[in-house]
């Protein structure tokens, strides 16, 4: 899910792997370490979801700069869509949830099998 | 540089810390098998990388970044990468397969001594005193035919013992191997190459047997039987290889 999150990101704004990681903190996703975004990141390069390109930094080496392709668009729709269906059927369960509960009849009323033989 | 870690190759250039993270990161691709031209491109990815962003966020110090399990990041990243690989677990392959080996001798070679010993024993002696009154029984006369049989059968019986030993390897193999990748893939090429193998061999021990004047000799037999079990060791191995090499 996390990767998917990532597309939903750098689909807002383009940016370097280890902004993503401090984005994803900012978006409340919990911490996430570079050392996790990075990984997540090569997976995504592979699938072709992401286009990158090399921008100019001012404080070191050139640094690569993440978007969304074509591609990592129409992915980022069908889990869009796939996560909304979701999350309205969890929301129409958890409707019927009043709070008062359902449980079984106290243990005391149980008559165990063997007891109607006596 | 063939042994050399592609990490070290600039390391002048590179934050401290930074080279020590990258070479670890290189002896971890190594260690699983990853190939050369590979680890250099996915290094230098990481390298260019972790050097950008150890300089926007103002560190030096690698860990700040990837945390303390700098293994655990680089599997991720092959896995990640889809270049991961089974891994080869050789020694418990071996281990298996000598197991298979000794129950398949173990329960083989009594039963194959015992049916060839039957075959080919003397036949019974001929009485030297006939009752009087009574015919002697004609001297037994082994026929061509009968000779040409034996052979036959003692050869089926030497088949069917290679075919049982390879199926216990193969059982045992399965069994000590259940949980490892590509397991079936292993199998299928030890069934090709254990008889393959059994090609090479055979020839050779019974070279060797010839040029000893069948000798009966413990070390002459026991040489004999290293070669044929040092090439279904090798074809084992190989089979291995071979799936690992290709996943």
């Amino acid at each position: 899910m996390l990767d998917m999150c990532l597309l939903a990101l750098l689909s807002q704004r383009p940016c370097h792997a280890y902004e993503l990681a401090s984005r994803v903190q900012d978006a409340g996703l919990g911490e996430t370490s570079y050392g996790t975004i990075y990984p997540l990141i090569t997976r995504l390069r592979r699938l072709g979801l992401l286009e990158e390109r090399s921008e100019p930094s001012s404080v070191g080496p050139p640094r690569k700069v993440f978007s969304v392709s074509p591609d990592g668009s129409l992915a980022l729709a069908a889990w869009k869509q796939q996560w909304q269906d979701t999350t309205s059927a969890v929301a129409a369960l958890l409707a019927g949830v009043d709070g008062a509960t359902n449980t079984f009849p106290p243990a005391a009323s149980h008559t165990h099998p063997t007891e109607v033989h006596r | 540089m063939s042994e050399q870690h592609l990490a070290e190759k600039d390391e002048k250039s590179l934050p401290s810390g930074v080279n020590g993270v990258l070479a670890q990161i290189d002896r971890r691709w190594r260690a699983t098998g990853l190939p050369r031209r590979d680890r250099r491109d996915l290094l230098t990815d990481v390298e260019a990388d972790l050097v950008a962003a150890g300089a926007e966020m103002d560190t030096d110090d690698p860990h700040a970044l990837l945390g303390t399990d700098v293994d655990a990041f680089a599997d991720e990243v092959v896995r990640e990468r889809g270049l991961q690989r089974p891994r080869g677990r050789y020694g418990r392959l071996m281990v298996f397969s000598a197991i298979g080996a000794v129950v398949a001798v173990i329960g083989i070679w009594p039963l194959l001594l015992g049916v060839m010993g039957a075959v080919t024993s003397e036949p019974t002696p001929e009485p030297v005193y006939s009752p009087p009154g009574t015919t002697p029984p004609p001297p037994s006369v082994i026929t061509e035919e009968a000779t040409t049989g034996g052979t036959v059968f003692i050869f089926s019986l030497y088949a069917l013992a290679g075919v049982l030993f390879v199926g216990l390897v193969l059982l045992a193999v399965n069994f000590g191997l259940r949980s490892a990748d590509r397991l079936g893939a292993t199998l299928r090429r030890m069934a090709l190459l254990m008889p393959l193998s059994a090609v090479v061999s055979l020839p050779l021990a019974v070279l060797v047997a010839r040029t000893s004047g069948y000798s009966t000799e413990a070390s002459v037999v026991l040489f004999e039987a290293a070669i044929v079990l040092a090439c279904a060791a090798a074809a084992v191995l190989a089979s291995r290889y071979w799936v690992v090499r290709a996943a």
